[in-house]
């Protein structure tokens, strides 16, 4: 079969715009990506979103992007896996690109949250939860998360402070990258002081709040992208070589392991061999790490640490810059932002330009093959992608 | 959370027996029920009934900052529990307890609460949760 090849991509900063409507950010990342691939347009839209229906009592959303995007008559429609929504998107996009159906897939993600009343948008968000097993109970997602969180530092013997150390690297690369929601260093004093949120999660250990759009845009062939990336004075051709998705329940007490992300674990494995790449040829990732116990569990999870010891392994300063792998340059999901449906393909978005060389942030050290790692609900659903830098 | 009365009611059992799905395949206990093994997919399932097992308590959170509906609650404790014969693991609200004598490994037993109500004229939640064994003598 064809290959996939990425060929443009487009983001807007993340932040929290009352100017902006869904419709506008999605249309402004769409025509950065169009223009950053010369022109060429897409054959079909691919969504991601999770929080439309409920936050802005909007369905039907990709018609309407599409429409006041100036592509009124293509095929477009949602993709939703709660924060994995991006990344459910990419495998989608993926497949309609490598199936051979369409040639030229525009593969977005738009998310509006920072309108709602708090506890409304506390409320979305929960949603990607049990809401008959979990939510009726009064559980929230950060909640959620800080039940794993809990449960893991005293499985492993770690202090609170030891979970302080990824906020701050994160915030650091943030503060390079102009497309990131909170782009400013930050203290290990102003993390441990931060309010409680659910106990032991703290305000900096969560991801933010936030507005965005980002898309990519998948064409097959490697003659139709050598051509574009001639057109657009470009020598290095970037292959979407693998995508997989995998699953988990979605209440987190019935899980074999509370401390494995069994979604993860699968995808990862997944996408590795269908790229057929060994996990340690990777050079540089983008994990999710909604909150930093997710980050912790995602570098196990893929692989690159082993159970119990990624956070003690980042306070030693591994995954930093010439490390293998570097991960997480753009700030990731906690200072970067987290606009949740789109956070699975800013992620592709930013791997893609690392491997290009023109990240406009903190930059990889020339990497060739990148994997971005993306999740819906506390490990409840993974997508997992390998990009590849082609001579 | 606006649940309709037939979505309420239809789950009974498992709020009110906290009714669970024995494995004979793979000796699995899940909560809650299901027609199917969650872990081996098998059919050869049984009930069993949680609610008259003690647990202990895994992992537990002190929520400050609710969801809608639950923000005249605060701070709102969740546990997951597992209960001392079948080892069923189930998430529930801890209540009973000061935040400050909350600790895992601690022994609970099941007790009828008031959970939460939709605004004056909407369902009212009771549920099963979870309070401290009180040592005696
Ligand atoms: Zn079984």
């Amino acid at each position: 079969m064809d290959k996939v090849f990425i060929v443009g991509a487009g983001m807007t900063k993340i932040g929290r715009f009352f100017e902006r409507s869904a419709r506008s950010l999605f249309a402004e990342a769409l025509w950065k990506a169009i223009e950053d691939a010369g022109g060429l347009k897409p054959g079909a839209i691919v969504v991601g979103n999770m929080t439309s229906s409920v936050l802005m009592e909007q369905d039907n959303l990709g018609p309407l992007l599409a429409d006041h995007a100036g592509f009124r008559g293509l095929p477009a429609f949602k993709v939703e896996a709660a924060c994995g929504s991006g990344g459910a998107a990419v495998y989608t996009g993926f497949a309609l690109v490598k199936s051979g159906l369409v040639d030229v897939v525009a593969v977005g993600g738009v998310e509006k949250l920072t309108e709602g009343v708090t506890s409304e948008v506390t409320k979305a968000l929960a949603q990607a939860a049990d809401a008959q097993y979990e939510l009726i109970y009064g559980a929230t997602f950060t909640g959620l998360n800080a039940l794993v969180m809990r449960y893991y530092m005293e499985k492993f013997k770690y202090a609170r402070e030891d979970f302080a150390y990824w906020p701050l690297r994160m915030h650091e690369y943030a503060s390079y990258n102009p497309y990131a929601q909170l782009p400013r260093k930050t203290t290990l004093e102003s993390i441990l002081n931060s309010p409680i949120i659910a106990d032991p999660v703290r305000l900096f250990d969560a991801s933010p709040i936030g507005d965005g759009a980002a898309v990519v845009l998948l064409v097959r062939g490697e003659e139709r992208a050598r051509k574009i990336a001639s057109e657009t004075g470009r020598d290095v051709l970037v292959e979407l070589s693998s995508v997989a998705l995998a699953t988990d329940s979605v209440d987190i007490a019935s899980r074999k392991d509370l401390l494995t992300m069994e979604s993860t674990v699968l995808a990862a494995r997944e996408a590795v061999s269908r790229a057929d790449i060994s996990l340690r040829q990777v050079d540089y990732a983008e994990v999710h790490d909604a909150f930093s116990i997710t980050g912790y569990l995602a570098l196990e999870d893929i692989g690159f640490a082993p159970k119990g010891e990624a956070p003690k392994l980042w306070k030693e300063g591994r995954f930093g810059k010439g490390d293998k792998p570097e991960v997480n340059f753009s700030g990731g999901l906690k200072a970067r932002g987290h606009p949740v449906g789109a956070t699975g393909v800013y992620q592709v978005a930013e791997s893609y330009m690392q491997i290009r060389g023109d990240f406009p942030g903190f930059k990889a050290s020339s990497p060739e093959i990148a994997l971005t790692h993306n999740i819906g609900g506390v490990g409840t659903v993974t997508a997992v992608s390998i990009l590849k830098r082609v001579k | 959370m606006r649940f309709s009365v037939p979505r309420y009611w239809r789950e009974r059992h498992s709020y009110y027996r906290l009714k669970a799905a024995k494995c004979l395949d793979c000796g699995r206990v899940t909560y809650p029920y299901t027609e199917r093994c969650r872990f081996c997919g098998s059919s050869r399932v049984v009930e069993v009934e949680l609610v008259n097992e003690k647990a202990r308590l895994l992992t537990y959170t002190v929520i400050y900052s609710a969801g809608e509906g639950f923000e005249d609650k605060k701070p709102v404790v969740i546990g997951i529990v597992e209960t001392e014969e079948s080892k069923a693991r189930l998430l529930a609200r801890i209540t009973d307890v000061d935040v400050e004598e909350l600790k895992t490994g601690i022994l609970l037993e099941p007790v009828l609460r008031r959970i939460n109500e939709d605004g004056e004229s909407g369902l009212i939640y009771y549920l099963i949760a979870y309070r401290p064994v009180l040592k005696t003598g």
